[in-house]
């Protein structure tokens, strides 16, 4: 429990806040206690709790406005109302100011328990709501953030202003002030700055331009291997964080991020906080990791395309170059121009071209910076690098010098010691010969691209073609014009990107430049086993022409194999050659006696063959023109290499745009089924296969079955359910790689069940792909690509279906994360409008008292915010049956069921449980007929529980549609209940005191006292008609009017005013000891006794006093008569009293009473005695009772008192013999007091235990200090004692116990009484312990003086 | 000091009363003057001059009370000392008479002869009652 737990107490009285704090503390709250009601006002506002309990009796303040305080706080506590008054008004204001419950005291503590529980159980699901609430909140930034980074790195193909988007969102998800995107540089081994987001700009130099040295870095390993987020929340003092670019500006915290694509990081963001401590949970690393794994593959189809375009921009330099160089004649120009360009498009540092001098190669040409690294004039071959070209004949390609082990040290000595690290050489060929290399080298360490080796391939060969053509030039000046001629007809091949175009140029320039009447174009198949004829200038036999490369194929595989033309311009030649088969032969164009085959040559691959004759005209070939139709051959071949190149760089970017536009389509949705239907769409266009088929897991039927596709046949569809394993599609799932066959006819690798087997036979197409949609470790399913003829899937087709299936399998993840995340705000919204509805209800049950009119409005809103059709309630009467129902009903009528035994609500109320049916046909037994007939699917029920657990009712609610009643809502129908209980008791209250209320009001105007209620702070609650009769007043129009100004206005009627007003005052003051007394009342003549008692509420606590008037007129005339009476008769008596007395001591002194008469005279005496006392104790006595006997307070001595008295006694106790012992503790034992009477008191009680304590018995007299400020005088004796029956009556006027008599028959059984009267009289108390025949003690206390 | 030969006013309209505290005064060797009423006690005590009063409340013709507020309101009488001896206890008598001044007031019934003559007899010494 965290200190949001705390319950403030607030409680004047201290023992019933310890009452309650004890209880709370013992249930494992914690408690804070406020005595007053400003204290608890104070901590209402200071502190937070979750409850407060407090006492609507608070002496200092007016407790509503701690409730109403309580009210405004942030996150107000709940409120329940602890009175000791369990009045109307009370229950009232408890439900007035809509306390959680209500209690009486003395507190009932089960019931107490149950209220808090309750009230913490809310207020626990209202924390939950608002923690799901946050929960939600943040996972819809996330989402957000992830759709806004998918949607923003989407609409961009290029990678910096995607990183720079990705920068800005991460930013923002982040909640961070700068970030910035390094892409990993490969030469360097150094992060790069690539993109930033909102960096001041005196930081720009520093954060978005310096580079860092990758493995130098203190976050390196974790970043880069583990692939996790780094994150410091105090830079300046992170020993990972030590480069200067993180201590040259001042910033608090930073996260490092890993830019991870296509399983490889590539870079990381720098996310930046200048001043905020920021730390990330697990959790949100965790989160974090989606982001990034995201963002990476976000930014695939951006690289994917930039590749794409870098090649596509280096084929139209190369194309550019190749015109160029056709219009160039000079070679050194031309050889100037190659070096140049080829450090360019591979963006090296250095170039350069070694030609074949005998067995030296000599500088060619070289780029101005690659002076240094080809200083040596001239080289032998196999010596250096470039050497090694030539001597391999093969280029040689390496990424790092330093890290390289293929090639010997001394082959990389130079360039490593001009301070190079990339090196390619290419060789360049010449007729089947290696005549020199094109070199590169670059500064940095580099991952050369096939792409880029091809690229030096192709310039090779036209540096070649270029030394050829400058050898040609040198020959002839008809080769010159020859030359010119060629190159015309290089330039117009290249004018067009289309293969087709560039054949046709070829063509017309071999027949109208060389001369040649047909000519025709072969080219290798793929697997290189057959050449086709791909186009036949002027012979219409040639199409479709295939010749195998075997020696077969006589001069055409001549020609192929050696590199070089072959040309039969004689019978001897032809007898040279290696015939064509006999088969080949047969063909019409085949059967030529005098042609050329020249190959078609790119760097190292031989792609095909021309043929050229002069069948049609007949005409002789002449040999020169074999140089020049060799030179145009090696211009196609480049020419078509080129094309060729262009049309695959075309196809790669068209496939990225589309994959875009997937991504970017995919990024629009969320909806599963259309995501599926845009994916299966896209397999179809991407790789123009035949039908496509999504398959998804499913767990009950443990096979894979079709989920959604196009073009397949519904037997495929719906009968096919492949286990895991079976089949292409299952060998796929199990084994979560591609699996594909070209034919499943003649594929022994494809078994299927007998019963699939069936379906496949039937329905499958022929050749497909299967691809398994993995997401995190799982498989969900497989996406399959049909085609309807044999087909060999390429592995562009496969990594294409494969990277459909990554979409696929990430927007289903996002599909189901928004599903998930649907779900969850669906089920919070029903929380928090359960809450909200909890409240309105609470209102709604504190609106009103009437029990009907309140449950009606309460399950009118309770069934519309659940989505109820019909809410009820039934009201258990006292035996437990039911009383009635109140209730909504969505139609008319309600549904029957009455309650019988074994029903719902019988159920519930046995059991005190929820009852759930979330679908009702299945409970038949349970539910009654009827309830189906109304459509009613699903019903919840729940107990209404009491105090003291009694059911009070049912609260029962219906619906239409079957319901899966989530724990949250069930909890909160359950608090409802809950608060129905505590509305319904409240109610009940009320009516109960309505009634007590009537039956008071009876009995207060029946009595014949008048009755005057007055508050605490002296006004008139209520008055009676007999009290305004008395008083003379209205006793309805003196309510609220103060007593004490009441009594001023009848001032002059009063003759005791003074006595009266300070009466009153005296007990505002202490209304806990009450009074009474007699007021005169002039005008009428009357006397009226006024009784004042504290009032008390039910836990014995005052608020206010209650006066009872009584006419006492007659009375007060009867005693007065009475106390007259007395009076005359005492005084009448001592008279002749007196006279017996003093004649009888006469009589005893005279000396002539001797002997007996003597004894006679001296009994006469005691007997005189005794009446004399007797008279005086009546006297004392009626004086005492009348109230007439006014005391002199003054300061006595106990001590002193004592010993008086045992002076007197002395000869008494001498007589019997009792040993008397006085013990003075010595503390003060001065009393306030009448003397004379206090003496009496003294004398009363130690002359009983004289005469009560046999001969010779032990009497002792204790003196002290009593509790508070009283002394206490206590005398006890070894007499009979006093039997246990006699005790209680001892003090009572004329009452002798029993055992009294048998020692001593003179007591009158007043002196006790008299005792008591004057003890009392004086504010003391009296009281007796005693044990019959062992003794007894009595005691008293007086309040001391001073 | 010696109080024989003193003498005593007894103001006291009970005969047996009188003649049981005459008789026992007269024992203590004092000269004893009666009264029967407080008319007649008037009178004696201007006349007599006596040394002591000792004066009955309750009486025919004169009250105590009224007889002491002559004496008290009389130069000549305002000093001698006056016991009285009542049958009444009544607070408003006692209050009354203390405030006129009183040497004592006692009850007869509550005294005896005695205490009596003591009591006189240290009023007649100047000592308190």
């Amino acid at each position: 429990m965290g200190e949001q737990d705390a319950i403030l107490v607030v409680d004047a009285d201290p023992e019933a806040a310890l009452h309650l704090s004890d209880f709370l503390e013992r249930e494992g709250y914690s408690i804070a206690v406020a005595g007053t009601g400003g204290e608890g006002l104070r901590r209402v506002r200071q502190e937070r709790f979750a409850l407060v309990l407090i006492d609507l009796e608070l002496p200092d303040i007016d407790p509503t406005l701690i409730v109403t305080e309580a009210g405004r706080v942030e996150a107000p506590p709940e409120v329940i109302v602890v009175t000791g008054r369990a009045t109307v008004d009370s229950a009232i204001q408890a439900v007035e100011s809509r306390s959680a419950g209500y209690i009486v005291k003395p507190v009932d503590l089960v019931r107490l328990g149950a209220i808090v529980a309750r009230v913490f159980e809310r207020r626990r699901l209202a924390l939950d709501n608002a923690r799901l609430n946050a929960e939600l909140t943040e996972r819809l930034a996330e989402s957000e953030a992830l759709a806004a980074i998918s949607a923003t790195v989407s609409s961009t193909l290029d990678v910096h202003e995607a990183l720079r988007r990705i920068c800005r969102e991460l930013a923002h998800l982040l909640g961070a002030d700068t970030s910035a995107a390094y892409l990993h540089e490969l030469a360097t081994g150094q992060l790069v700055p690539a993109a930033a987001y909102h960096v001041p700009k005196e930081y720009l130099p520093t954060l978005s331009s310096t580079p860092l040295p990758l493995k130098e870095q203190g976050f390196f390993l974790p970043l880069w291997a583990d692939r996790r987020p780094v994150f410091t929340d105090d830079v300046a003092r992170d020993s990972r964080f030590t480069h200067t670019m993180f201590r040259s500006f001042p910033h608090q915290s930073g996260l490092l991020l890993p830019l991870i694509v296509d399983d490889e990081v590539i870079g990381g963001f720098y996310v930046v906080w200048w001043t905020m401590r920021r730390r990330f949970s697990e959790r949100d690393l965790q989160r974090l990791e989606r982001v990034c794994e995201q963002v990476g593959f976000f930014l695939r189809n951006a690289r994917l395309y930039e590749q794409v375009e870098r090649n596509q921009r280096r084929l139209e330099v190369l194309n550019d170059v190749s015109r160029r160089l056709a219009a160039a004649h000079d070679p050194q120009e031309v050889l100037t121009i190659i070096v140049n360009e080829a450090a360019r498009l591979v963006g090296a540092e250095a170039a350069g071209i070694r030609l074949l001098d005998g067995d030296e190669l000599v500088v060619g040409a070289r780029t101005d910076s690659a002076s240094s690294v080809m200083s040596r004039p001239r080289l032998k071959v196999g010596e250096s690098l470039t050497g090694l070209v030539v001597a391999r004949g093969e280029p040689v390609v390496v990424e790092d010098l330093t890290a390289d082990t293929r090639y010997d040290s001394a082959h990389k000595q130079a360039a490593l010691a001009r301070g190079y690290r990339g090196f390619i050489g290419v060789p360049l060929n010449a007729h089947g010969r290696t005549v020199g290399t094109l070199n590169v080298f670059t500064r940095g360490a580099r991952r050369f691209l096939p792409d880029e080796v091809a690229l030096l391939s192709a310039l090779a060969d036209q540096a070649a073609l270029a030394i050829e053509k400058s050898q040609l030039l040198h020959e002839t000046q008809e080769g010159r014009a020859l030359l010119e001629r060629l190159s015309h007809a290089a330039i117009v091949m290249q004018s067009s990107w289309e293969r087709e175009d560039r054949l046709e140029a070829f063509v017309r320039a071999s027949r109208e430049v060389v001369g040649f009447d047909r000519v025709t174009v072969f080219l290798l198949n793929a697997d290189g086993s057959e050449l086709e004829c791909v186009t036949a200038g002027g012979d219409p036999d040639a199409p479709g022409l295939r010749l195998p490369v075997t020696p077969d194929a006589g001069p055409y595989h001549e020609a192929l194999k050696s590199r070089r033309p072959v040309s039969v311009l004689s019978d001897e030649d032809l007898a040279r050659v290696l015939p064509l088969d006999r088969t080949h032969l047969d063909h019409p164009y085949l059967r030529s006696r005098r042609f050329v085959v020249a190959p078609l040559v790119v760097g190292e691959r031989v792609i095909g063959v021309v043929s050229a004759d002069n069948k049609t005209s007949r005409r002789s070939i002449s040999r020169q023109s074999i140089e020049p139709f060799s030179s145009l051959c090696q211009n196609l071949a480049m020419a078509l290499e080129e094309s060729r190149l262009y049309t695959a760089a075309r196809a790669r970017e068209q496939e990225a745009t589309r994959l875009y536009a997937v991504t970017r389509q995919l990024a629009t949705s969320l909806d599963r089924e259309r995501l599926l239907d845009v994916i299966a769409a896209q397999a179809l266009e991407l790789t123009g296969c035949d039908a496509v088929g999504i398959f998804f897991y499913d767990v009950k039927r443990e096979a894979l079955v079709f989920h959604r596709g196009l073009h397949l046949p519904t037997e495929l569809t719906s009968g096919l359910a492949l286990r895991p394993g079976e089949g292409v599609a299952g060998r796929a799932y199990l084994e979560r790689r591609p699996v594909w066959t070209r034919d499943r006819l003649n594929d022994p690798a494809v078994r299927h069940s007998p019963a699939a087997q069936r379906i496949v036979d039937a329905a499958a197409p022929r050749a497909y792909l299967a691809v398994p949609i993995i997401s995190r470790e799982e498989t969900h399913g497989v996406l399959v690509v049909y085609m309807s003829t044999p087909h060999d899937f390429t592995p562009r087709e496969v990594q294409l279906v494969s990277t459909l299936a990554d979409h696929a399998s990430l927007a289903l993840q996002n599909a189901r994360h928004f599903e998930e995340m649907r779900h969850r705000e669906r089920e919070a919204k029903t929380l928090s409008d359960g809450l909200v509805l909890l409240n309105q209800a609470s209102r709604a049950l504190y609106r009103t008292l009437e029990v009907d009119k309140m449950l009606d409005g309460a399950l009118k809103e309770l069934a519309q915010a659940f989505g109820a059709s019909g809410a009820l309630i039934r009201l258990l009467a006292g035996d437990g049956g039911i009383s009635r129902s109140v209730g909504h009903w969505v139609s008319a009528g309600q549904p029957g069921d009455p309650g019988r035994r074994g029903g719902i609500s019988d159920y519930v109320c046995r059991t005190r449980t929820p009852l759930l049916l979330r679908d009702i046909t299945k409970h038949p037994d349970f539910v009654h007929p009827a309830n189906l007939a109304h459509g009613v699917r699903s019903i919840a029920a729940f107990p209404i529980v009491g105090q003291r657990e009694r059911v009070l009712g049912i609260l029962l609610l219906y619906y239409t549609t079957p319901q899966p009643f989530p724990d949250t809502e069930t909890r909160l129908l359950t608090s409802y209940a809950d608060q129905l209980a505590t509305a319904l008791e409240n109610a009940g209250l009320y009516e109960e005191t309505q009634t007590q209320r009537g039956r008071l009001t009876q009995i207060f105007d029946s009595t014949s006292d008048g009755i005057v209620l007055i508050s605490p702070t002296g006004e008139i609650q209520a008055a009676n008609r007999q009290a305004g009769e008395l008083l003379s007043f209205d006793a309805d129009s003196v309510i609220g009017t103060r007593l004490a100004d009441l009594l001023a206005s009848a001032r002059s009627t009063l003759p005791d005013y003074d006595r009266a007003f300070r009466d009153l005052e005296a007990l505002l003051r202490n209304p806990g000891r009450g009074g009474e007394g007699d007021l005169e009342l002039r005008r009428t003549g009357r006397t009226v006794h006024w009784t004042a008692q504290p009032t008390r509420d039910a836990a014995c606590g005052i608020v206010g006093l209650t006066l009872t008037l009584s006419d006492v007129t007659h009375e007060r005339q009867a005693s007065q008569m009475k106390t007259d009476f007395v009076s005359f008769v005492t005084h009448q008596l001592r008279t002749p009293l007196a006279g017996i007395k003093w004649m009888l001591e006469l009589a005893a002194q005279s000396p002539e009473m001797a002997g007996e008469a003597g004894s006679y005279v001296g009994d006469a005496r005691a007997a005189a005695e005794r009446l004399i006392v007797l008279v005086n104790d009546l006297l004392d006595i009626s004086r005492l009772e009348s109230g007439k006997m006014s005391v002199a307070l003054q300061p006595a001595s106990l001590a002193k008192l004592t010993r008086s008295v045992l002076d007197d006694l002395a000869p008494l106790i001498r007589d019997k013999g009792h040993r008397l012992s006085v013990q003075d503790g010595g503390e003060a034992t001065e009393v306030l007091a009448d003397p004379q009477l206090l003496r009496q008191v003294v004398l009363n009680l130690t002359s009983n235990a004289i005469k009560y304590t046999p001969a010779g018995g032990v009497i002792s007299i204790a003196l002290g200090r009593g509790t508070g400020p009283t002394a206490r005088w206590a005398i006890t004796d070894s007499g009979i004692g006093i039997p246990e029956g006699a005790r209680a009556r001892l003090f009572e006027k004329f009452y002798r116990a029993d055992n009294a008599h048998t020692v001593e028959t003179e007591g009158t059984g007043l002196g006790l009484y008299l005792v008591r009267l004057i003890v009392e009289r004086l504010d003391g108390q009296v009281w007796c312990e005693s044990e019959e025949g062992r003794g007894s003690t009595f005691s008293f206390t007086l309040p001391v003086s001073g | 000091m010696e109080t024989t030969g003193k003498r005593v006013l007894l103001v006291e309209d009970d005969r047996f009363l009188r003649r049981a505290c005459e008789a026992s005064l007269r024992q203590r060797g004092l000269t004893v003057t009666t009264a029967a009423d407080g008319e007649e006690g008037l009178r004696l005590a201007r006349s007599e001059r006596p040394d002591i009063v000792l004066l009955d409340m309750l009486m025919p013709k004169l009250s105590g009370l009224e007889v002491l507020r002559a004496l008290r309101g009389d130069e000549a009488t305002r000093g001698l000392p006056v016991l009285i001896l009542s049958n009444s206890s009544r607070e408003q008598d006692i209050a009354e008479v203390n405030r006129l001044g009183v040497s004592g007031y006692f009850v007869k019934s509550n005294l005896s002869l005695q205490e009596l003559g003591d009591l006189v007899g240290r009023v007649l010494n100047g000592e308190s009652a």
